[in-house]
């Protein structure tokens, strides 16, 4: 008979979380942009600051001079209309939605990759520093769950910038980014990531502006997974990511299995799957449906060892009320 | 002109470097580095360069610049400071100097767990003669 799991903990008090608006740095800029309520409303509508959209080559990058911050939403349609290249007819109809169905690709237990999931950008679109991360369905229909590391930095560090979520993103296509990409709002993970690197608490949310082909909330353009909370660290599981030992991470892989107990010392699931950089913050899902493309995330990718073993923490009730907030935050971070 | 054979440098420098086996799980960046693991004033971290490395692959590099004449850097994306370095490998001739990066797991953090998050870094490259105003391509 195999031994029982862990009893699953509830935690439901005394967790600190930490939130900031999401920074923005400019090149040129040791300091992080704040925007006035006028700015946030205006990039809503149009889908967010091109400064954070756009694609910064190392020439550009140098080339860049400090900007004035557009005062309307005209200049930054100006600017958008420059910077993107989407055309109507890729844009991927709403949730739920799939990306492809490259069959053989991944493992066996999954044989359809979800648009659900995509490549969490660190400054800037298609910068060389890269998480993964995935839409939830929550009421805002704005959030997107990964790695406590890939919002903050963890003891001593600061909270990452230029965030931009990219559903589905695939370097091998034509169009990287096959619906568009999404900007940060705000940020959210546990005050024991933030100061003290917390592995048991490395969870981290973003919420989005609208953003996107359709200019939408994520949710609403690829869909939401659902999430479970308390229901223990042994389950099984497919996980999804951009790791860089695999295919350069251009393109979304996937892992399938049994995710098991780490250790009696902590709250972590463990499974190998070989994911290395850049797999950080991928969902870890249970009972992913093939053909809609959604799951519920109960862990996300937090680390890997030696021996391409993968960890991620365990989701108690604490990391819901951490969702939770991150879902309030667009009403009530407004500057 | 007489043909001149290319001089394969295989350059790897040592770096004397002081990584703290099992971290890698939080200051990894330019906002903050880890113990061992140098950082460009642009904020990027610099890999240390290393012939030991674990489970070494090539990389593509994404740009380059001169820091000295015979001195390049080169971007690459790779894991934690603390966790990682890299190995070059320099092809140069009259003409053009080529460039194979590899990266891989440090083996005093063989063991260790590290944050799975890819970080643009900066590998050091030393080339044998000054750059000049040869071409920097990728070898393959």
């Amino acid at each position: 008979m195999a031994a029982p799991s862990k009893p699953s903990p509830e935690v439901t008090a005394d967790v600190g979380t930490v939130g900031a608006i999401a920074p923005v740095k400019l090149p040129g800029y040791k300091v992080a942009r704040s925007y006035s309520a006028a700015e946030v409303g205006a990039y809503q509508r149009t889908g967010g600051d091109p400064a954070v959209l756009g694609y910064w080559t190392p020439k550009r990058m140098e080339a860049a001079k400090p900007l004035d911050a557009p005062t309307d939403a005209k200049a930054v349609n100006r600017a958008l209309g420059v910077l993107t290249r989407k055309l109507p007819g890729l844009v991927t109809p709403p949730a739920p939605s799939t990306l492809s169905t490259r069959t053989g690709a991944s493992p066996a237990a999954v044989t359809t990759l979800s648009i659900t999931n995509g490549k969490l950008f660190i400054d800037g679109f298609e910068s060389g520093s890269w998480c993964s991360a995935s839409a939830i369905n929550t009421p805002s229909k704005r959030v997107v769950v990964t790695a406590g590391h890939c919002v903050h930095a963890g003891r001593g560090g600061t909270w990452r910038s230029n965030l931009v979520f990219v559903p589905g993103y695939d370097a091998s296509s034509s169009d990287h980014s096959p619906v568009g990409v999404f900007q940060a709002f705000s940020l959210r993970t546990f005050r024991a990531w933030g100061e003290e690197s917390d592995l048991n608490r490395d969870v981290g949310f973003v919420t989005t502006y609208n953003g996107g082909d359709r200019n939408s909330t994520v949710v609403d353009t690829v869909g939401g997974h659902g999430s479970s909370f308390n229901g223990g660290t042994e389950f099984e599981v497919s996980v999804f990511g951009y790791p860089s030992n695999r295919d350069g991470g251009d393109t979304m892989s996937a892992c399938s299995g049994r995710a098991t107990d780490s250790s009696p010392s902590d709250n972590i699931s463990k499974i190998a799957c070989n994911f290395g950089p850049g797999s950080s913050g991928g969902p870890w899902l249970w009972e992913y449906d093939n053909s809609t493309g959604l799951g519920s995330v109960r862990s996300v990718m937090s680390t890997i060892d030696g021996r391409g073993v993968n960890r991620g923490p365990y989701f108690d009730a604490a990391v819901r009320d951490l969702r939770d907030l991150a879902d309030r935050d667009w009403d009530t971070r407004q500057p | 002109m007489t043909p001149r054979w290319p001089r394969v440098s295989a350059w790897l420098l040592i770096a004397p470097v002081l990584v703290l086996v099992g971290c890698g799980l939080g200051r990894d960046d330019g906002d903050s580095t880890p113990s061992g693991a140098a950082s460009t004033p642009g904020g990027a971290p610099t890999l240390a360069v290393r012939a030991d490395l674990v489970d070494a692959q090539v990389v593509t590099w994404r740009s380059w610049h001169e820091v000295e004449k015979a001195l390049l850097e080169f971007k690459v994306s790779a894991g934690p400071a603390s966790c990682y370095g890299a190995a070059s490998k320099v092809v140069e001739s009259d003409t053009e100097v080529r460039v194979q990066l590899q990266v891989g797991r440090l083996p005093e953090a063989a063991e260790s767990e590290c944050a799975a998050i890819a970080i643009e870094s900066v590998v050091p490259v030393r080339l044998a003669a000054p750059l000049g105003a040869r071409r920097v391509e990728p070898l393959t």
